[in-house]
């Protein structure tokens, strides 16, 4: 039978989702009972002028992870599109901004400025930098010019769907891979050996491909009483096993989260910090923790004339780097603004 | 002048291209190796929680986050003055041993081994993963793919998932090993041990068998003469969780032996205006450019040089492999870049033995993991050894232990310079009379893989605006104006 | 929503009250072109009836399906329009009511530009929420036909009897040991100058011999669960350790316990084993487990079976279908204005220690004899708002009967000792009825007091040895100091909460202002109303009030609770919060942040929890669907899409 093309991509990324890819093990060779792989970077020598040559809409699906910060990323992201049929936002990366979205709270120059000046183990007496265009002897040679600004993938082109997670759990890459494939013909179905997260029938466009319900659902951890007085950095307590984690007073980012990791940070004995992005009706996912934990805070104090709310709040060390850590260039907040 | 470009490097991690200059007789003039990319922790840390840089540094790179994972605690350890428990060290060492088991089998199966298994210019489209499998078949391919998954799942097993784990805390570990975990872990531990065995046999029957890549090998397109810096235990020993950093000079004579908290002493960063990572450099030597020899300041790291830098491996069956390649390749130190394949799979036993003797150990599976007693939030340095040479991760904390600063000086970058020499030197080694193919082009990739680079690690600075500053001199050379911008 | 919207958009002119600022044309014809607006008018008085005709006919005429009506407050006519609607068969939720009068054309009349284009933004809004209103069904719940007065004091009886007059079997529960309350220890009431006594003793009785009144007194209530129209009350009763009317006063005498009267206001003493007072209802004594010290002497001396010092607090729940709260207030502790010496110098003494001295039944047997030496005083000072109208001690209000109160008091005392002296210190005197004026007058007529009008008193110092006081106060007329030498200082006290009140909001759930008393829904529409349904407020309980007005608020509340009793259901707003429980992870979150405890956390058979958001208990506030961390709760009538609709309309505009 003729077998779909696939291709991985990397943006602004660390090389975790291909890993992840990696790591449905054995069944990376189902995979290739679907599909030839006709770019991957990490594993294979095809290279950028190679998939310039190639029809449009010839790559059947195409899986973009890592975030979109250089004319680099941004050209391939576009060429993936104009090549593909489908276009995944693979990982949190491309799908919300990931954790080198806090980048987003700078600006290239304030950045420029630590790393090459202010670092404690740099000697640069002269100011050198690292310039788009350089003369060497030998001609000018270029690297891609870098944006202030982290995006995601779908602020730069239009994607079918996306993969989340930092990085996505082997189950929901290949839950998606069975979903996409069945889609595009009915004879791969079963091929791919689903373990969990299983899609019957593939959302409309723009869907996320995992369960659209937070942590909790799945969480082993026994959910009681949510009376917070008093918040617990992860290295001031030994929490209780077995007790949930928010209850305890550590800061859990589970109620806002979307499943679909087997809840692999608490089975770890640490709480969620939100990497799997929000459910799909709550799309804002800092603002619906920072609300959900704040309306529980302090509940016992609020009948008291001399209630402070400040006195919780201020438990609270860095809200951001807490509540959009993952998800800072996704949100209604995207970036700090720029002073030009 | 010709101008070849390779666009953009494959199999390696993180992004990179190569540019290469013929003169008008076609000899290669020069070859720039080029890093695109950068992201900036270093600078969206400021003002973190401390205790989520692990978590933070991580995502720098997704098939070393381990390394970074434990430099980062190591230094939480350090910043919060609390020293970790036993078990924890011994939990947190045997998970890191989990994570070098995956990465080198990773490296050399899927990344290095497509070069000598399917042959350096077979055609592209066989030059990977797939084309290996297809030549050594799918058992063998099946057995990769397990041991893979081995190293992952024992990592996994304490860090709630193997890529970008969760249980580094100041002082411990969030997790242990209850009795069933550990009985499985044992089983992956020893069998890994036979396949690093294995996967030693091979390399020896399909390269050191085949004269035409020990040509390659020993050839001078591939051999530099640098020091070499790795973490060795108290006796001198490699030791990838802990230790002092060792530097040895060509000669193979160690030339200094330091703590953690000393680095700034030794180790200092050069900045190129071509590409964007840093170029670390022996600062008591000095950066004296892209040249090799005892004068010069460039360093290189990961397996060869570990090796080289150490007296020896710690455990067994790795020692009696050690032996046997200074034997072959001629005594210590070994300069042959390509020869770094093989002590990546002398490391990869050692791994492996190591995480059986932790695993076995009669206390792995107690529950005292966690040391509560910190201190004042401070400044802390910690250093491990990635897969892929030397990792330092330095933090001051602010009183409410937020991060203040941060600096990282990331295994691969250590061996920038070398990289930018080795490829250029390959270039001018296999490229003659203009003769230019797919072939030869991937034998000049083949030169930075060797490193096995971890470009996302290089690169997790940020860059910004040309900076410029002009300075108006008089006749007398009195400076009379300044003007700048984006200083 | 399967139709596709037509909207009737409706502006009102409100006479001129709108009008004379909003170009209420203008406005009219802006709605009428926004999308799925079928008809846009103006009109005059849109609230009466050929305004609502005008609706109605547009409806059929023009087969809408939703309205908008631009008008007054929608706490005016809101229910108004939404009848009419119904009335022609469009549900009532698929109307929605916008406010151009108190939120536009009162307070924007200077700007009336401005004040269009705000209409016409605020209509906007709600065009584009009608466009997603969908048709919600009222859920009605029965209501038991019996009632609970919390409060045997004046208020509480009187709405017991008025409850239980129009045939609802009523639970009265009282916390002390006998019915009566405050007024119990008042001596002569004014400005009507009766005794109070007798007027009381006629209420009592008919309280205790009503076959509709199941009286409870020495009880608690200690828990309150249910809904509108099913409270579920457990009531606490304490051990009165009397079984029956056989204590002798040898039974009293041997009892070693001797504390200060709470009834006389701790001029006088008593026993642990006790009666409040003379006629008290029940009659039975009680022996007081807080100061008994269970030597035994009493059983002694008492008759075999009279007194059993083991018996326990026993429970009892009562099933009602309304609740009123009539616990009346506490006493202000002038303790805490040092300056006036109250609790230091012995004739300072507050106006609830002069009822006592003044009572015939009292500790003097009426005679007013100062603590100090049993004289009579020649010179008595009233110091008024005493822990009223003070920020400094946390208490702004007007404590209303206090000034009635006194004058009632000087008059006896002008009457009885017409060669005594009286000074009033006061800020203003507020003798508001048709009575207080003239009671007033016919004070100031006597010749025998002096009114100082001062802001504050500045110190009350005692001459230790005649036991006389110096008050010193500035006199705001003449701002000028002055200093009054007095035998006798009567401090009219403000009534303050009562210290329980916390602890029966949090068990009713019903809300306190700042000033601590209990919050009525509407100051002026709905006084004795609480936010939930079936639950009112009446008497000092709501607010320093007099008699007159106490008993005024508890046939009021009696009528209001009456209501819906006979009606025999309630309509509950279709406002809920719902929660989908195929997208709840069970993460409890929603559970303690409703102040009705109206989410329940369910468990599945596979061990997965979700919640419920109980449909009687829930208000429709809101608070659970904006703390739902997964989007899983959705408020009807207010959705995430509705809201976001409106805002949009509001910025693009």
């Amino acid at each position: 039978m003729d077998k779909l093309k696939f291709a991985f991509y990397w943006g602004a990324s660390c090389g975790g989702c291909e890993v992840a890819v990696l790591d449905i093990d054995e069944r990376v060779l189902e995979v290739l009972q679907i599909g030839d792989i006709v770019f991957w970077p990490v594993a294979m020598d095809t290279k950028y002028k190679d998939v310039e040559a190639m029809p449009d809409k010839s790559i059947d699906v195409s899986f973009f992870n890592g975030s979109v910060r250089n004319d680099e990323s941004e050209h391939i992201a576009k060429l993936l599109r104009q090549k593909s049929k489908f276009m995944i936002a693979f990982g949190s990366c491309a799908h919300e901004g990931c954790i080198p979205g806090l980048a987003n709270l700078h600006d290239r120059e304030s950045i420029f400025k630590k790393v090459y000046k202010e670092s404690v183990s740099t000697v640069n007496p002269n100011g050198v930098t690292p310039q788009t265009h350089y003369h060497v002897p030998e001609g000018e040679i270029h690297i891609p010019a870098f944006h202030d600004t982290v995006k995601t993938l779908d602020q730069v082109v239009d994607v079918d769907y996306s993969i989340p997670g930092c990085p996505p759990n082997p189950d929901i890459i290949v839950a998606a891979i069975d979903a996409l494939a069945s889609t595009v013909d009915e004879k791969f179905a079963g091929i791919m050996t689903v373990n969990g997260y299983k899609i019957e029938t593939l959302p409309p466009k723009g869907a996320v491909l995992a369960p659209n319900r937070a942590q909790c659902f799945e969480c082993p951890l026994k959910k009681e009483d949510k009376r917070i007085d008093k918040i617990y950095r992860v290295y001031e307590k030994i929490p209780e096993p077995g007790k949930c984690l928010l209850d305890q007073g550590i800061i859990c980012m589970g109620p806002a989260t979307r499943m679909g990791c087997h809840t692999q940070c608490m089975n770890a004995g640490m709480p969620c910090t939100g990497c799997q992005g929000p459910v799909d009706q709550a799309e804002e996912l800092g603002a619906s923790m920072m609300t959900a934990l704040t309306s529980n805070i302090g509940l016992d104090d609020e009948k008291e004339s001399d209630y402070d709310p400040n006195k919780f709040i201020e438990q609270i060390k860095d809200p951001i780097g807490t509540f959009y850590m993952y998800s800072l260039p996704a949100s209604i907040l995207k970036r700090k603004v720029m002073k030009k | 002048m010709k101008r070849v470009t390779i666009d953009p490097i494959t199999r390696l991690e993180g992004h990179g291209k190569i540019e290469i200059f013929l003169d008008d007789k076609g000899e290669v003039s020069n070859a720039y190796f080029q890093v695109p990319e950068l992201r900036g922790f270093e600078k969206f840390c400021e003002g973190r929680l401390a205790e989520r840089m692990p978590l933070l540094t991580e995502r720098i790179c997704g098939v070393c986050p381990w390394a970074h994972h434990y430099a980062s605690t190591k230094t939480l350890d350090m910043a919060f003055g609390v020293e970790p428990t036993d078990t924890a060290k011994k939990l947190r060492e045997l998970s890191y041993m989990g994570y070098y088991i995956y990465d080198h089998i990773l490296h050399f199966y899927f990344l290095g081994a497509p070069d000598f298994v399917v042959g350096p210019d077979a055609p592209a489209a066989e030059r990977n993963i797939f084309g290996v499998i297809n030549k050594v078949g799918l058992e063998i391919a099946g057995e990769v793919i397990k041991h893979r998954a081995y190293g992952q799942r024992m990592s996994a097993m304490l860090g709630g998932r193997a890529t970008h784990p969760v249980c580094g805390l100041p002082g411990g570990i969030s997790k242990g090993l209850n009795e069933e975990e550990r009985a499985t872990m044992e089983k992956m531990a020893k069998s890994s041990v036979d396949f690093a065995q294995f996967s030693l046999k091979l390399f020896n029957d399909i390269v050191l068998g085949n004269q035409t890549y020990v040509d390659l090998i020993t050839s001078d397109a591939y051999t530099m003469k640098t020091y070499y810096m790795g973490l060795v235990d108290d006796n001198n020993k490699v030791n990838f969780y802990d230790g002092k950093v060792r530097v040895v000079d060509p000669f193979g004579n160690e030339f200094v032996k330091f703590k953690p908290e000393e680095y700034l002493d030794h180790i200092a960063e050069h900045v190129m205006p071509w590409t964007y990572p840093k170029f670390p450099y022996l600062k008591n030597i000095g950066w004296k450019g892209l040249v090799d020899g005892p004068d010069s300041g460039i360093l290189r790291v990961a397996p060869l040089a570990r090796l080289n830098a150490s007296d020896g491996m710690a455990t067994p069956l790795a020692q009696a492999e050690y032996e046997r390649m200074y034997e072959v390749l001629g005594g210590k130190p070994v300069h042959h870049t390509l020869a770094t394949h093989w002590a990546r799979l002398i490391e990869l036993l050692y791994a492996a033995e190591k995480a059986v003797e932790l695993v076995t150990d009669e206390g792995i599976t107690d529950t005292d993991i966690r040391n509560m007693d910190l201190g004042e939030p401070g400044e802390g340095v910690g250093i491990v050894e990635a897969c892929r040479g030397t990792l330092i991760h330095h933090y001051k904390l602010t009183e409410d232990a937020l991060i203040e600063k941060a600096n990282l000086i990331v295994a691969t970058v250590n061996n920038m310079g070398a990289i930018c020499m080795s490829v250029r030197d390959a270039a001018k080694g296999l490229i003659h009379k203009g003769v230019v193919n797919d072939g030869l082009l991937n034998m000049v990739e083949m030169a930075f893989r060797a490193y096995d680079p971890c470009l996302s690690c290089a690169t997790h600075t940020l860059p910004g605006q040309m900076p410029l500053e002009i300075v108006i001199k008089d006749v007398k050379g009195k400076p009379v104006k300044r003007l700048s911008q984006n200083l | 929503m399967s139709e596709e919207p037509r909207i009737g958009v409706y502006v009102c002119n409100c006479g001129i009250n709108i009008s004379a600022t909003v170009d209420v044309e203008e406005v009219a014809k802006y709605a009428g072109a926004l999308p799925n607006v079928i008809v846009s008018k103006a009109y005059i008085y849109m609230c009466s009836d050929p305004g609502q005709e005008l609706i109605k006919q547009d409806i059929q005429k023009h087969k809408l399906n939703r309205v908008v009506v631009a008008s007054c407050s929608p706490r005016m006519h809101e229910p108004t329009f939404r009848a009419a609607v119904e009335e022609v068969g469009v549900n009532k939720y698929l109307y929605e009511h916008v406010n151009i009068r108190e939120h536009v054309s009162w307070v924007h009349a200077n700007e009336p530009e401005k004040a269009t284009e705000k209409a016409k933004d605020l209509l906007r809004m709600a065009i584009a929420k009608v466009r997603l209103d969908e048709s919600l069904e009222t859920r009605t719940v029965s209501v038991i036909p019996k009632s609970l007065v919390i409060g045997g004091g004046i208020t509480g009886m009187q709405a017991a009897l008025d409850l239980a007059d129009r045939g609802f079997e009523t639970f009265l529960v009282e916390k002390e040991p006998s019915i009566g309350g405050r007024v119990a220890q008042l001596s002569v009431l004014s400005p009507t100058v009766e005794e109070a006594r007798p007027m009381l003793k006629k209420i009592m009785d008919r309280v205790a011999t009503h076959p509709k009144i199941n009286l409870m007194t020495y009880s608690d209530v200690v828990e309150v669960s249910g809904y509108i129209g099913n409270f579920e009350v457990k009531v606490k009763h304490r051990p009165r350790h009397v079984k029956n009317n056989n204590v002798s006063a040898k039974c009293v005498e041997v009892c070693p316990v001797e504390v200060p009267s709470e009834f006389d206001a701790g001029l006088a003493s008593r026993k642990a084993i006790y009666t409040p007072f003379e006629d008290s209802i029940p009659s039975l004594y009680v022996i007081d487990d807080e100061t008994c010290i269970k030597c035994g002497k009493c059983v002694d001396t008492c008759p075999e079976g009279t007194i059993d010092l083991d018996e326990q607090a026993s429970e009892e729940t009562i099933n009602v279908g309304t609740i009123i709260v009539a616990t009346g207030g506490g006493v202000f502790d002038a303790k805490n204005k040092p300056e006036l010496g109250f609790g230091k110098y012995p004739n300072v003494i507050n106006n609830l220690q002069l009822e006592r001295l003044t009572d015939k039944a009292g500790p003097t047997k009426g005679k007013l004899l100062r603590p100090s030496d049993n004289k009579i005083p020649q010179k008595i000072a009233f110091i008024q708002c005493v822990g009223a109208r003070d920020p400094d001690v946390g208490n702004p209000w007007c404590s209303r009967f206090c000034c009635q109160a006194m004058l009632g008091q000087v008059k006896s005392i002008t009457e009885e000792y017409p060669k005594t002296q009286l000074f009033v210190f006061h800020k203003d005197i507020r003798a508001f009825s048709n009575l207080g004026e003239e009671l007033y007058r016919e004070v100031r007529g006597t010749g025998q007091v002096v009114f100082v009008r001062t802001p504050e008193i500045n110190d009350i110092d005692e001459d230790p040895e005649t036991g006389n006081l110096i008050v010193k106060a500035t006199d705001e007329m003449l701002q000028m100091p002055m200093e009054a030498e007095v035998d006798m200082v009567v401090l009219s006290n403000a009534l303050a909460p009562p210290q329980d009140a916390e602890e029966l909001a949090r068990l009713l759930v019903i809300a306190r202002s700042p000033d601590g008393f209990f919050l009525e829904l509407h100051p002026k529409l709905s006084p004795l109303d609480t936010p939930t349904v079936g639950i009112y407020i009446a008497g000092v309980a709501q607010g320093p009030k007099d008699i007159t007005d106490s008993i005024a608020q508890a046939r009021g509340a009696a009528s209001r609770a009456a209501v819906p009793m006979a009606q025999g259901e309630v309509e509950l707003e279709a406002y809920l919060a719902v929660v989908d429980p195929d997208l709840c992870s069970g993460c409890r979150i929603c559970e303690h942040v409703c102040p009705y405890n109206a989410p329940e956390i369910k468990e599945r058979e596979d061990g997965t929890l979700y919640s419920e958001v109980s449909e009687a208990l829930c208000k429709g506030c809101g608070v659970c669907v904006a703390a739902c961390p997964s989007g899983a709760i959705t408020m009807l009538h207010f959705k995430d899409d509705q809201l976001m609709s409106e805002i949009e309309a509001l910025l693009t505009g």
